[in-house]
């Protein structure tokens, strides 16, 4: 059980640290991308966009089970601030 | 302790830029069962975290299995209140000193009917329950929580 969390733990710590340079590299490239994916959902692997489609579960279905790729919504709107109350 | 935090920085026009600090997140919970990432903008201006509606989509979050926020405690955006249901005892887990940092928050908000491109936000609860406090530089481009 421990082992297991233990795998479970590196395992996602692997995914986040790949993760994670993907979105650097996502915002690095926003404003290039917007241009081209405006309002569509993309997928991105290896330092690229390897995919796109205006249907969420479209997208997601080709791409199903692969840890490595970062979806995201390119908006051409400004995304609306939300305030929580308290 | 340090958690990283990514800076990103959205050119609206020439005159207009907007800076925000974000979090990629190892999100879970057991019901309903969600074993997914996200990424969350920090938003001290919100008092708790919040899910988008288009995060949990991709996340397939079942809204009609979760409990309906009650109006006197919706959630307040610029056009008013938010439609939002009650997530709870949700694991986060992210990365901090090439670490696995995990807390348990007891309760988020599941935004419904807001537009696309809203953020899922990751609000002061998240700071106060973890003792955590926020260092943001644009100008250094160094953006972390400490602790």
């Amino acid at each position: 059980m421990a082992t297991e969390a233990k795998e479970n733990d590196r395992e996602i710590l692997l995914t986040l640290n790949h993760l994670s340079r993907l979105d650097s590299w996502l915002y690095n490239n926003y404003n290039k991308i917007k241009k081209k994916y405006s309002n569509k959902w993309i997928i991105i692997k290896n330092f690229q966009v390897i995919d796109s489609d205006t249907d969420l579960h479209s997208i997601k279905k080709r791409h199903e089970g692969d840890k490595k790729i970062l979806l995201e919504y390119i908006s051409d709107n400004e995304s609306p601030m939300l305030l929580n109350q308290l | 302790m340090k958690i990283p935090l990514l800076i990103t920085r959205d050119v609206i026009s020439k005159n207009k830029k907007r800076i925000f600090a974000k979090l990629k997140v190892h999100l879970s919970c057991r019901k309903p069962l969600i074993w997914d990432y996200i990424t969350f903008l920090v938003d001290t201006g919100a008092s708790k975290t919040c899910i988008s509606q288009t995060d949990a989509e991709i996340l397939e979050i079942p809204f009609k299995s979760l409990k309906e926020v009650e109006p006197e405690n919706r959630p307040i955006g610029i056009g008013g209140p938010v439609d939002a249901y009650y997530l709870r005892t949700i694991t986060l887990r992210c990365k901090s000193d090439n670490k696995l940092f995990s807390t348990i928050l007891k309760e988020i908000y599941v935004l419904s009917d807001t537009p696309k491109e809203t953020m899922s936000l990751l609000g002061t609860d998240f700071m106060d329950d973890n003792d955590l406090t926020l260092y943001f530089s644009p100008k250094k481009d160094k953006a972390y929580f400490e602790r």
